[in-house]
């Protein structure tokens, strides 16, 4: 079996902030179609490590590689339109005075650019889509209301929902089920489940329940640096692991 | 069928009606309230303009009047200079004005103008970032100094005095040439409804909630690949082309334009109107202006008649309803009616599915 390809792959990546190292020499992989979960006590540099790779900070030293390209320090939207990475932030980041549709419809990939935007004709491939996604996030009923007036579940779907729309070929998940209950967290998991081996997925997780649903091969951070990596079941053996951060288990 | 009907959100009722009494009200008012409601007319394409940027957008200009104003003076100094009058020492237009020369050219510079105002503005505010309170102050300090200029550039803009205009038709500045009030009445309500519905199409485009988006959650938008600084930008120029073209229009009707039509004074006027109305929907600007332009022309005429001394104090009594308003219901008259019908169409939505749920575990 030959090896897989690589997607993303980080090399010897740190970022400071006036004097504060939030991220040191990190490298790691991420081949296509894996999922891939980051765990992490508090302040391990885990979302810093997600702004980086989608643009919202720059490193200070270290490179970025999608798919090849180096995308360090590129633009926010340059990594969302041109490289396709797509990102679903650590509590619901949605357009809250809009209907739930208008939110999926707004992420749709394709139509970004102005000259785009306003030669858009809603056509019946697109209506289809944005209902198939708004069903898969078990949103559909709920199409008309704003967004603003769904539950904080619903409303974690929704942007899952918008990250799917976009059709990413990395698909980064930052804390996905913070504030559900057990049982949306669940029907979360099954929503990422389903989305394994057919795209590449980067999911930071602090519920272990989840982890343990959804994961196979975890990435350990801890004080911005890369602590352990491996399958699921050796990193849990790992004592180092046990002693910063399953310990509380 | 009804369920079509249904669908129909409730401003553009509310809309239809208030078409509907515009194209009825010349035929059972005096001549005097078909002028007033013809500047009122050219004001609401002024707030329409106003309410894509703050409304939709979320950009609150405080100097949206430059752009009202640049557009009207362009029409005064061509009428001034084509028909000569007195004020005028000048024999030459200075080659950026050279359009001027001609009806037409005015026209055109009206609109142009203000689109090059905005498009500068906005390259400068959109490539720096300058966001939220930073972008209402600088454009509030723009229309400071537009009003300063103005009034400073006495040869072109007669100073504090203003310009007075006769011609009432759109294109033609010549004396003879001159529609009855009744006439140019029907002339701005067909550019007004023609503006409307450009507004409606742009904003139920995917455009429009693009706009709406950078409103909600501007950093939000680039995470999927948008720039929000040229949808800014190209809703700035659109904007200011609007405003230009109220200017023109509002000019025509008044038959003058002075320094407080570019300035600080009209500039608040605006946002006064949208905010009561209500932001972020066409209806509330529209009625908004109508409302509290109507409620000027009355209750200064009410204030006049009762003694000289007291009739200034209408701006007072106007200005205590304004707060009410704002402090009471702070989405503006047609926002808390949108609000509460939204709410209302929410619950059912929330009952259905209620009930839909109940037959799928009951099966």
């Amino acid at each position: 079996m030959s090896e897989p390809n690589i997607l993303l792959e980080v090399r010897n990546l740190s970022v400071e902030f006036n004097g504060f190292q939030a991220l040191t020499d990190v490298s790691m992989k991420i081949y296509e179609g894996e999922l891939r979960v980051i765990i992490g006590p508090n302040g391990a540099g885990k979302t810093t490590f997600m702004d980086l790779v989608t643009g919202k900070t720059a490193p200070t030293a270290g490179r970025i590689l999608f798919s090849g390209a180096d995308i360090s320090g590129k633009s926010a939207s340059d990594i969302a339109r041109r490289y396709k990475i797509g990102r679903k932030f650590q509590g619901p980041n949605v357009f809250d005075n809009m209907t739930v549709k208008e939110n999926i419809e707004i992420a749709a990939e394709g139509f970004e650019s102005l000259w785009r935007s306003l030669l858009f004709r809603k056509s019946k491939t697109f209506k289809n889509k944005v209902s198939d996604i708004l069903r898969s996030i078990d949103l559909y009923d709920y199409r008309h209301f704003m967004a603003c007036d769904l539950s904080h579940g619903q409303r974690q779907w929704l942007e899952i929902g918008m990250v799917f729309a976009q059709n990413p070929r990395l698909i980064i998940l930052d804390e996905p089920t913070a504030g559900m209950t057990a049982d949306e967290t669940w029907k979360t998991g099954e929503m990422i489940k389903k989305l394994k081996g057919t795209h590449t997925l980067i999911v930071v997780e602090h519920d272990m329940d989840f982890v343990r649903q959804v994961a196979e091969y975890v990435t350990v951070f801890n004080y911005g640096k890369l602590l352990a990596e491996g399958p699921l079941e050796e990193v849990q053996k790992n004592p180092e692991v046990i002693a910063v951060y399953l310990k509380e288990d | 069928m009804m369920d079509m009907i249904k669908k129909i959100p409730i401003n553009k009722y509310i809309d239809f009606a208030l078409f509907l009494f515009l194209a009825t009200f010349p035929f059972y008012q005096k001549t005097y309230w078909i002028y007033v409601m013809s500047g009122i007319m050219a004001y609401i394409i002024f707030a329409l303009s106003l309410d894509l940027l703050w409304g939709y957008t979320g950009l609150m200009s405080m100097g949206h009047s430059v752009l009202f104003g640049a557009g009207g003076y362009m029409i005064g100094i061509s009428c001034a200079y084509i028909n000569h009058a007195g004020w005028v020492r000048f024999d030459r237009l200075p080659w950026f004005l050279a359009l001027l020369s001609s009806e037409t050219g005015a026209f055109f510079m009206a609109l142009l103008l203000p689109a090059v105002i905005a498009l500068f503005i906005g390259i400068f505010m959109f490539s720096g970032k300058i966001q939220g309170v930073f972008f209402s102050l600088i454009t509030l300090a723009v229309a400071g100094i537009a009003e300063l200029f103005v009034v400073n550039q006495s040869t072109y803009t007669h100073g504090d005095s203003g310009i007075t205009i006769t011609s009432r038709t759109i294109l033609s500045n010549s004396e003879t040439s001159r529609l009855t009030d009744f006439q140019f009445y029907f002339v701005i309500l067909a550019i007004l409804l023609a503006v409307y519905l450009f507004c409606v199409l742009l904003m139920h485009s995917r455009t429009g909630k693009v706009l709406k988006a950078i409103r909600e959650n501007e950093g939000r938008l680039t995470f999927f690949g948008y720039k929000p600084a040229a949808f800014k930008l190209f809703i700035f120029v659109i904007s200011g082309m609007m405003a230009g073209l109220s200017g023109v229009l509002f000019v025509r009707v008044q038959g003058s334009i002075n320094y407080t039509a570019i300035g600080i004074n009209l500039a608040t006027l605006v946002l006064v109107w949208v905010a009561v109305g209500g932001r972020g929907s066409l209806t509330g600007a529209m009625v908004g202006t109508i409302i509290l332009q109507v409620a000027e022309t009355v209750l200064s005429s009410a204030f006049s008649g009762v003694s000289a001394d007291f009739a200034q104090y209408w701006k007072l009594a106007l200005g205590a309803v304004i707060l009410v308003i704002v402090f009471v219901i702070p989405k503006g008259i047609i926002g808390t009616i949108i609000e509460a019908r939204q709410k209302h169409r929410d619950r059912m939505r929330k009952e259905r599915i209620r009930q839909k749920e109940e037959v799928r575990y009951h099966v």
